[in-house]
């Protein structure tokens, strides 16, 4: 009877209240702890899962990241994606070379190495629309001294770095620093893209139309906008030549006629006379070249075909009209 | 037994009814505090935002070079040839140290200011007896991320500066007298009106768009809003940042070059190391001698000479004599 009349709590009860008790009052002190050092530069780069839904990829041509997991490789961020109206809060003043060049979208994320998580390298994956801009915005950028890679026909390797073109993407991976360890997993990484993805082209046609004698290794590039300074020059591909005593700049463009790229010429080669110019006769080898002189170097275009050539800044006139008729022979064997 | 029973059964149906209520209100408490939205992003100000003249007028040289790889020695003896730190920050002072964290990418691509110099910097700044030292900028990318990865967050905290975010509440309305783009703009306010001194730390690269990216140029991340369409006018918002900002001091880190691929690079191989420091309370000197390592005069730079024609310094830096050092 007195036993059943007992209200309070039993001993035990007791003893777990105040388990209970020191564990909230536990939680309360680390939670003020981690409180006290907190730290806002710091909490953004833990790790979070992607914003990336399947709807998105479809509406903006983003490329899956699904495929893309390498064993030893960790994300540290959120992927971001970036469409044309804000690409430049991404890259800034950089990002007019990416619009000119037909630049959709860009998708880029961190990782960093599992073992080592100081590690980190940043991917960068620009779709271009198509395989022109992305060749476009990776000659532009081209680094000297690199060494190319055999992942796809444009590729190469920095000391901190990885740039490829895979089809209308312009692909850049880029370490923290320049450590074996990094670069192995930005190999790999590189690899899983490529191998995750069909190229819908590979292959530039206007690149094969350049003579290879005294040809300069690795210059080949593509100005999608305002080449040699005049707005009206857009997807012009250049190469740069040398020999012992004399360098030029060679250039094709395929227009949509015959009319348009001899517009063109003329166009170009009032520009030079505009600039102070003189206007030299063109020899028989080519009845149809403009050429000028200006600034002690030697200005060469002409139309043939649906294609714009030309020369630019010859450093002497000879080195100039040889590297021209070599040019336009190119052309006439390939439209043979 | 029946009534031991009855009571027993009251009682737990009271502590029930007592633990229910409890965490019913609990609940409801917590309901009544919960945000949906969360914070929300405070518009600036509506007043406008005046900004003090920083400079201070030096009685010798007003333009120091130092050749050297180590940017604490070499920002040293910038600093030391123009008079000491001493010179431009009186103990009991604030000052605002605007650095280039633009970017979330690592110290090495040298498209951020080097957390060495703003260590060394905030270091001379305490030992001139600054009582403040504020490290700020409005970055292109995630704030928090540009000064966690760049390293100069890490640095300023560690050398005893308080890092500022730009969060919108500390934008201004400013516009700048005679100026046609800079009109009624958000500026990072709350920073530059806590400070008595402002001191810029930016690193000599190449720009896409402006073709050189120097210590002008850094004041652009003094900006906020849509910043981005001001790069049609480039030239032009640069020469009206030049006359925004009449800093105390600026110091330009040259000792890696971006010599091209810039404002962001990306490769080692896009920087040189062309080991040069340069100080100097005239920006548009600093500007024009800084951009020799970039292979460019103050001609290729058309903001220079607008920002000369405005008054904000000159081109010909040879004129003030530049205090030429060796550190290494």
């Amino acid at each position: 009877m007195i036993q059943a009349q007992k209200s309070g709590p039993s001993l035990k009860e007791k003893r777990i209240s105040i388990l209970l008790l020191s564990i909230l009052i536990l939680i309360g002190a680390i939670v003020l702890w981690m409180q006290a050092r907190y730290d806002p530069t710091l909490w953004r780069l833990q790790a979070q899962p992607t914003h990336t839904t399947g709807a998105d990829e479809q509406n903006n041509a983003l490329p899956s990241m699904r495929d893309d997991t390498v064993s030893g490789l960790s994300s540290i961020s959120s992927a971001e994606n970036y469409q044309p109206g804000n690409l430049s809060d991404k890259i800034n003043g950089k990002a007019e070379l990416y619009l000119a060049a037909g630049f959709r979208s860009l998708q880029s994320q961190r990782f960093g190495l599992t073992e080592q998580p100081g590690k980190w390298l940043e991917r960068f994956i620009y779709d271009m629309g198509e395989l022109r801009g992305a060749f476009a915005v990776f000659s532009a950028q081209r680094r000297s001294h690199i060494d190319p890679l055999a992942l796809t026909p444009f590729a190469y390797r920095a000391s901190n770095g990885l740039f490829f073109v895979h089809g209308r993407y312009y692909v850049e991976i880029i370490a923290a620093e320049a450590s074996p360890d990094l670069q192995k997993q930005m190999e790999a990484l590189a690899k899983t893209f490529v191998a995750a993805r069909r190229a819908d082209a590979q292959h530039l046609e206007e690149l094969s139309r350049f003579p290879s004698e005294g040809l300069v290794p690795q210059s080949r590039a593509l100005i999608a906008d305002s080449a040699f300074g005049l707005d009206r020059l857009d997807w012009i591909f250049t190469a740069r030549y040398e020999d012992n005593q004399a360098e030029a700049t060679a250039f094709v463009s395929r227009r949509t006629s015959f009319q348009d790229a001899a517009e063109l010429a003329d166009a170009f080669h009032r520009y030079w006379m505009d600039f102070g110019g003189e206007k030299l006769i063109a020899p028989d080898a080519l009845p149809d070249a403009r050429i000028a002189t200006i600034l002690d170097s030697y200005e060469i275009v002409m139309a043939h075909g649906a294609y714009l050539i030309g020369v630019h800044e010859a450093s002497t006139l000879a080195f100039g009209l040889d590297l021209a008729v070599r040019l336009k022979r190119m052309i006439e064997e390939s439209s043979q | 037994m029946n009534s031991t029973s009855g009571t027993g059964r009251r009682e737990f149906l009271h502590r029930l009814m007592r633990s229910a209520l409890m965490a019913a209100g609990a609940g409801a408490l917590g309901l009544a505090f919960w945000d949906r939205h969360g914070p929300a992003e405070e518009p600036p100000a509506g007043r406008t935002l005046v900004l003090p003249d920083y400079s201070v007028s030096l009685p010798d040289a007003s333009l120091s070079v130092v050749h050297g790889a180590d940017r604490s020695k070499t920002v040293d003896l910038a600093v030391k040839a123009l008079g000491g730190m001493n010179t431009f920050i009186k103990p009991g002072e604030r000052v605002l140290l605007k650095v280039n964290a633009a970017f979330a990418t690592p110290p090495i691509l040298g498209a951020t200011t080097h957390p060495d110099l703003v260590g060394a910097v905030v270091r001379l700044c305490i030992d001139a007896g600054a009582e403040t030292i504020l490290v700020a900028d409005n970055p292109i990318n995630d704030p928090a991320s540009c000064f966690a990865l760049s390293g100069i967050g890490p640095a300023a905290l560690k050398a005893g500066a308080e890092v500022v975010l730009p969060a919108p509440r500390r934008f201004r309305s400013f516009s700048l007298p005679g100026g046609q783009l800079l009109r009624n703009w958000p500026v990072l306010g709350d920073p530059l009106t806590r400070v008595d001194k402002v001191i810029g730390l930016a690193p000599v690269k190449d720009h896409h768009r402006s073709g050189a990216s120097l210590a002008i140029k850094n004041w652009y991340g003094l900006l906020g809003g849509r910043r981005n369409i001001f790069h049609q006018k480039i030239h032009r918002i640069i020469a009206e940042l030049a006359m925004m900002i009449k800093p105390t001091l600026v110091i330009l880190d040259g000792i890696q070059t971006m010599m091209r691929n810039g404002p962001t690079g990306g490769a080692l191989e896009d920087l040189k190391a062309t080991q040069m420091l340069i100080a100097g309370t005239d920006p548009v000197a600093v500007d024009s001698m800084g951009a020799t390592l970039l292979e460019k005069t103050a001609k290729d730079l058309p903001h220079l000479f607008m920002a000369q024609e405005a008054g904000a310094g000159t081109v010909d830096y040879q004129s003030l004599n530049p205090v030429e050092l060796n550190a290494l």
